[in-house]
């Protein structure tokens, strides 16, 4: 372990518990100091289909899986393979298994790992009320090094609602779970606890608390997969600081909503995935149009069409950029990790209001679902307001005059002196319908301008450099941003000097910031997606020139940091 | 039903200075101006009215009407105005539109607004006509009208938007006619009372492309419908219309969809939730 991490996965059929495991362990590892993330990946299944979880641990904030796992635990093997691609066992592996059900699977067999059976169902029939996964946690802490009562305290902070006699018997299962092997060295005794205030969170729960920072008061959606869970996190608590969820009859209607509740003053968002973009897109031009503050949450899945519903992809990148007809200049943001989330989302809902355009926030399901303990995320003040007409305004109202920023003041209803027809129609600069071309260019340039002319500081995009004359620069955006942040610091430690560009902002595009960052250095550009949408988009922005390398690969596996290292020794050798 | 007095406020109050861009005799001016006049006779500050619409010729009524206007994309009015309502309580909403935005690309929204039967209130100016379009079949068209798009009409039946409104949960149902500008702004005066979703569907020829609807003058019934709270006398009564009957056809208190939210947290009390 000698980049003080290890990272242990669980599998199962459904109902075995491997998320339960991997949530327990995630909290342990907190309440010891330390820091986690965990995926999740599960089958087609909607219940009690095969599902896992791969926990990464270390001393130090962690928002990826490492390459390699260390330990293994599979409560069952029913339907292992279809996460052999994301379970990426090795000779060095540690691989435990209930002996129980079934026999080490052939492909399992041959990979060489370091195997150890246990039979809980013996284990099970001596203890009243226990389940084969308390076991499982025990065996897996001992194995770890995690004290026992970090342990229970996760246990009591996770089963708050189970009854007593079935917690007690719980914990007997991790007690007789823990001493069940032989006593193994702890992998984490070196660790140098935190001492930093941490948060358990998810990536969309990051971004629901991101919204609520921001000020949004209207969420209007449609469910979707992998975004439904940040509606939920919403819902019982948008109504608590005097805001509304609306539950939509289709995307369609969401975003429409959207545009309603943003045009009666209140900052307003939607979640959704790839298909439900599709369909708001015709209304997010309205928002353009109409210069109505909106923000687009995509969690990104797999695409096209339906695609893969429950796994990650960074493919709808051109959808976000080009997706509207007519020419609708909007911004398209992207958080680089799960903290990042919180506040990106706050940013995103900023320019939203300050702009009075549309946003969307581009994260995805490996951002969104997985959960992390990460140093508490402090609020930020980005002086971000919407800017709205005075009551008392004596001068006649014009809601789209051409000013020197190009945001016109926005009447809210209710304001006697602004009365005004939003449109989606071309129109002229008091709002009347207009199809003459003069008029049209000065629309155009005026939502054009707004949004090429805005101050979006430092928060553009996250720049590491090596501190050196650099060779090279990654360019990155989005989730797979740990990845690659990985990957060069450590080809850094190794004596290459390697700087990194991750953007925040992806529309509209940083060119010529861009530009001065890749100056004389070898351009090389990651992402997940088939087709290198983004390095075609940097290229075609004249960002980066045409001796550029693009490492694209579809999801849904994430980019092994192998991979990347790799990827960029060959470039520059 | 209410007399119409004459107030302080006039239709004039709530007319704006842009000119329609509708054909001369069209029904939609006749609607315009009953809107208008029911404004007046409710003295709603026109800062508190939100209009909503989509596209068509109807769905312009917006920038014609002195007040707070959304003209948004086609068949999604309802929506926008969803979205208005729930984060605007206190605006008196009304949404307005042709029959293709409400029936046909925004059918969905039409059954779901009906079901929601938040407080506002949706006039559906019909006259059986794309007219934007120029003349394409619409789905209060019926069957056999000849048009270009459908050489042979479209030989499909016509929708009944009353039935679906009353199936779908609205609370106020009714039929009015362009024709009869009194008995119009009667209605509108009392959808807009209403508290619920009040659907005024109003006949309104398209002189241009439906000039046989010119007819409607001399067979649509003036207000002859009596009210009634129960839906299944509502149902035979709206099923038993052969259309040219006019008037309120169904009123019921129904639960109203309000969003309720307080403000007993803060941000900061959620973000404890996630402390470790
Ligand atoms: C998404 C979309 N599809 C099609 C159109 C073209 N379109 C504009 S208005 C209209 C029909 C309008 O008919 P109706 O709602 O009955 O209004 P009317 O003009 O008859 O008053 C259509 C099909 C459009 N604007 N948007
Ligand atoms: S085309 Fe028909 S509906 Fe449109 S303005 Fe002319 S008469 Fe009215
Ligand atoms: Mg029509």
């Amino acid at each position: 372990m000698k980049d003080r991490t290890i990272t242990v996965s669980v599998s199962g059929s459904g109902g075995s518990g491997a998320v339960t495991i991997g949530l327990v362990l995630l909290k342990s590892i907190a309440n010891v100091g330390f820091y986690g993330y965990m995926s999740r990946s599960s089958g087609p299944q909607i219940r009690g289909g095969e599902s896992s979880v791969i926990l990464s641990f270390s001393d130090h904030p962690i928002e990826r899986n490492a390459d390699g796992i260390d330990l293994h635990f599979a409560l069952d093997w029913r339907g292992f393979e279809r996460f052999s691609d994301e379970i990426a066992l090795n000779s060095d592996s540690c691989v435990i298994f209930d002996s129980s059900h079934d026999t080490l699977p052939d492909m399992v067999a041959k990979i060489g790992a370091n195997i150890i059976e246990v039979n809980l169902k013996e284990q099970v029939k001596q203890i009243k009320e226990s389940l084969p996964n308390s076991f499982a946690i025990g065996i897996l802490a001992a194995q770890i090094g995690l004290p026992l009562e970090s342990v229970f305290k996760a246990l009591q902070q996770t089963l708050h609602q189970k009854d007593e006699a079935f917690i007690k018997d719980t914990i007997r299962a991790i007690e007789a779970g823990y001493t069940l092997l032989e006593e193994s060295p702890s992998l984490i005794s070196d660790w140098q606890p935190s001492s930093q205030s941490r948060w358990n969170i998810s990536g969309n729960e990051a971004c629901g608390l991101g919204a609520l920072r921001g000020g949004i008061r209207l969420v209007a959606a449609y469910p979707i997969t992998p975004a439904s869970d940040i509606v939920e996190y919403l819902a019982p608590r948008l109504e608590k600081v005097g805001g509304t969820v609306l539950i939509a009859e289709d995307e369609l209607a969401a975003m429409n909503m959207v545009i309603g509740g943003s045009f009666g003053g209140k900052a307003s968002m939607t979640a959704t995935s790839g298909p439900g973009v599709s369909l708001m897109t015709e209304a997010m031009g309205l928002a353009v149009a109409s210069e109505t503050p909106a923000l687009v949450v995509n969690v990104m899945r797999g695409g096209p069409s339906t695609g893969i519903p429950t796994k990650s992809e960074q493919s709808d990148l051109n959808q976000a950029l080009f997706g509207m007809h007519g020419e609708a200049p909007h911004i398209v943001v992207a958080p680089l990790s799960i903290a990042d989330t919180v506040s990106a989302t706050q940013w995103a809902v900023g320019l939203a209001e300050a702009m009075q355009t549309l946003v969307i926030l581009l994260s995805n399901q490996r951002l969104g679902q997985s959960r992390a303990i990460v140093d508490a995320v402090p609020a930020k003040t980005y002086e971000l307001q919407r800017k709205v007409l005075a009551e008392e305004s004596a001068e006649p109202y014009e809601r789209y005059a051409v000013t020197e920023d190009s945001i016109s003041p926005m009447a809210i209803p209710g304001n006697k002196q602004g009365l005004y027809t939003a449109e989606g129609l071309e129109h002229t600069d008091a709002g009347k319908p207009s199809s003459m071309a003069s008029d049209h260019l000065q629309q155009l340039r005026k939502r054009e301008s707004k949004v090429a002319q805005f101050d979006y500081k430092d928060e553009w995009a996250e720049i590491l450099t090596s501190g050196k004359r650099s060779r090279a620069i990654v360019l990155t955006w989005g989730s797979t941003f740990g990845s690659v942040k990985e990957s060069v610091m450590e080809l850094n430690r190794e004596g290459m000097a390697i700087d990194l560009l991750a953007l925040r902002l992806l529309m509209p595009l940083r060119v010529d910031a861009i530009k001065e960052l890749c100056e004389d250095k070898q351009v090389i550009v990651v992402e997940q997606s088939y087709s290198g949408q983004f390095y075609h988009y940097c290229l075609g922005q004249g960002a980066i020139g045409a001796s550029s390398l693009s490492l694209a690969e579809a999801g849904p596996l994430m980019l092994k940091k192998s991979d990347i290292k790799h990827f960029i020794k060959e470039a520059l050798l | 039903m209410r007399d119409m007095i004459q107030e302080a406020f006039t239709a004039k109050d709530y007319l704006s200075d842009i000119r329609p861009i509708w054909c001369p005799g069209c029904g939609h001016f006749f609607i315009l101006r009953a809107l208008a006049q029911a404004f007046a006779w409710l003295k709603l500050p026109n800062e508190q009215i939100g209009l909503i619409s989509g596209i068509g010729c109807s769905s312009r009524i917006p920038a014609y009407i002195n007040a707070y206007g959304f003209h948004g994309v086609h068949g999604r009015a309802l929506a926008l105005a969803t979205g208005l309502k729930a984060a605007r309580p206190d605006m008196h909403v009304v949404v307005a539109g042709g029959d293709g935005d409400g029936y046909s690309i925004g059918g969905n929204h039409f059954i779901h607004a009906c079901r929601r039967n938040m407080d506002m209130t949706y006039i559906v100016m019909d006259n059986e006509v794309y007219g934007m379009t120029k003349g394409q079949p619409s789905p209060t068209t019926e069957p056999d009208w000849e048009s270009k798009f459908a050489p042979h009409g479209t030989g499909i039946r016509t929708f009944n938007p009353l039935g679906v409104a009353l199936a779908s949960g609205a609370s106020f149902i009714a039929r009015g006619f362009a024709g009869d500008p009194n008995g119009l702004t009667k209605l509108i005066i009392e959808a807009i009372e209403h508290k619920g979703f009040s659907l005024v569907e109003i006949k309104s020829p398209c002189v241009t492309f439906r000039p046989d609807e010119k007819e409607w003058s001399k067979t649509m019934r003036k207000m002859n419908m009596v009210p009634t709270d129960d839906v299944l006398e509502a149902a035979g009564k709206i099923h038993g219309s052969d259309g040219l009957d006019t008037g309120i056809f169904y009123q019921a208190t129904l639960p109203v969809f309000e969003p309720h939210s307080t403000k007993e947290k803060t941000v900061a009390d959620f973000e404890k939730e996630f402390e470790v």
